[in-house]
Order: structure tokens, then sequence, then C-alpha cells
């Protein structure tokens, strides 16, 4: 017989060192972990770091989890999110600076590739909140309670933070497809 | 319903009007759509929107990142934070709590008051009797 054992109970073996429990633990959250890091910093290489980063700091402070305050994916998420956070903070000139979204149009670039790109560029632009409740809600299929628990917040005030994101990539989307 | 009503709530509920829950919403969206022109525009900026955003979010897969964790991770302690918490719990907050009441107890019994008397009588005593004050002075 081969019940698969819930997040918490195998984070309870993994409070005791059980290394074959974190095995399972990452093989089941590696690939959703890695692309919410990804989308938030549209980087390979850091985003594998930050990736191996969390799961390394998910081992080492593991004792500090305590199961009936949170559940195991969201305080994974919020290690994953302070991470993006600091390197956001030390990449901050980098995505704060006005992004002008018209330079980017290539000739050789197809209208689409161009417009995928300015709505990557936008995407990252967005003030982190945004960016994190986008992300989950919108691609990662969260729904917005368990990103308000993330976040600390209310479901009204993720679901503002997801409607000004929208509107933020759609005025942006627009402008880009007036230039072309 | 005006056109920047429109962009609200398709913002806040995207393009794929089926998903939506409330259908009096969607109805009175469809009849607008279908009367506008501008909102006819706008919906399809939207859609385009809801169809590039999975591509402009194209994740591509990690190499071995569980294989590196497993590595690295015989190297990594886990410290034990049990005694920070108990430590914590039962004898830090209830000294940080004590903290206030100590400050008020030494401040509402200290001798300030009686100080200031004395210093006030003897203030009042050396320059306002009058004989003590021309004996100070040179002429």
């Amino acid at each position: 017989m081969n019940t698969k054992e819930s997040d918490a109970t195998l984070m309870l073996r993994v409070q005791n060192g059980d290394e074959i429990a974190f095995e399972q633990l990452m093989n089941r959250h590696t690939n959703a972990v890695h692309s919410y890091i990804f989308r938030m910093c549209q980087n390979v290489q850091i985003a594998e770091e930050l990736a191996q980063e969390t799961f390394l700091r998910v081992w080492a402070k593991s004792k500090l989890w305590i199961p009936n305050k949170a559940k195991f994916s969201t305080w994974m998420y919020q290690i994953a999110r302070n991470l993006c956070i600091d390197h956001y903070k030390k990449q901050r000139a980098q995505f704060v600076d006005d992004v002008d979204f018209n330079r980017i149009a290539d000739d050789s670039l197809r209208r689409d590739e161009i417009l995928i790109l300015t709505l990557q560029k936008a995407i990252q632009a967005l003030p982190e909140r945004q960016k994190t409740a986008f992300v989950l809600c919108q691609v990662e299929g969260w729904s917005q309670a368990e990103v308000a628990e993330l976040l600390d917040s209310s479901v009204d005030a993720v679901e503002s933070l997801l409607s000004r994101a929208r509107r933020k990539l759609r005025e942006i989307l627009g402008s880009t497809q007036q230039h072309q | 319903m005006n056109i920047q009503e429109l962009g609200n709530i398709l913002d806040r509920h995207g393009s794929d009007l089926d998903q939506w829950s409330d259908q009096q919403l969607r109805q009175q969206v469809q009849t607008y759509i279908a009367e506008s022109a501008e909102a006819q525009e706008l919906f399809l900026q939207v859609q385009y929107l809801d169809q590039l955003i999975p591509k402009a979010l194209f994740v591509p897969q990690p190499t071995n990142v569980a294989a590196k964790v497993l590595k690295q991770i015989s190297t990594v302690r886990q410290p034990n934070y049990n005694w920070y918490r108990h430590l914590s719990n039962w004898v830090l907050k209830p000294i940080l709590a004590t903290i206030p009441l100590v400050i008020g107890f030494i401040l509402g019994t200290g001798p300030t008051q009686d100080v200031l008397l004395v210093e006030e009588e003897l203030t009042t005593e050396r320059f306002e009797d009058p004989v003590n004050y021309l004996a100070m002075s040179d002429d």
C-alpha cells in the first residue's frame, strides 16, 4: 500500500532530520517554487539559486515551522518570497527604472514577440505585492484566500492588487500596440 | 455602464466570461459589449492580454535543483529553536511585561517632591532676607 503522506507529516519528519522525507517534499514542490521565483525575477540562474536557497532554509529552519499556525506551503512560499524581496532590493535600480517600452520594439521581432517582451518587462516592473498576487493567482492557480494568507492581507486587498496589476498591464499593452 | 467601469470589471474578473460567478454582471457586460464599439475594442484587448500572459510567463525547467540541495544539506545544521521558544514564552515576555510597572513604581515613590521643597526653602532664606542680602553685597 502506498499512501501519500501529507506535507505536514513529512515536515514533522524533516524536523527530526529525516532526509528522505525532505527529498519527498522537494520532489513535490521544486517545480512550483522554482516557477514562482522565476516569474518573480525572470532570470534562469537566479531562479535556480533562490529555489535552492529556499529549500536549504526549509531544511535549516524546519523547527521554526509550527503545524497549526500556517500551512507548510504558505510558510515555504514566505521563505521564497522573502528571498525574492531581498534580491529585488539588491536589483532595485534595474527593476524600478522606468522602462522605455517603445525602445524594445525591434523590426526583427514579430509583433507578438515584441508584445510578449513588453509584457515581461511590465510584469517585472510591477510592485512586489502586485506581482506576487498576479503570478500566484493568475498563473499558478492559487485562490485569492491563499494569496491573502501568504501576504498577511485580506481577500479584498488581494483582489485590489490583482485588479491594479491587470490594469497596468492592459494600459502598457495598449500603449505599445498604438506605437506599432 | 461606461467604458471605465467595464475596464474595472474586466481588470477584476478577466476576459473569460464563462468563469464569472455573477451572472447578472456577465449579462450586463455582454449587453454593453454588443452595443458599444469602444467596449468591443476594450474587450478584445483584454482577451489578447489574457492570451499573452501565459506566453510572457513561460518558465524553463529547473536543472536538478533537488539534487543540488540534497548534496548540500549534510553540511547544513538544523538548529534547535525549542530553547529559544521556551525562553521567550516563559522568561523574556513576563520580564518585558513587568518593566513598565517597575518604572511606574520607581517614579511614583521616588524622593523628588522632598528634594524640591528643601531647595525652595534654602533659596528663599538666602535671597529674601534683606540682612543676608546686604551682607553679601560689596557696598
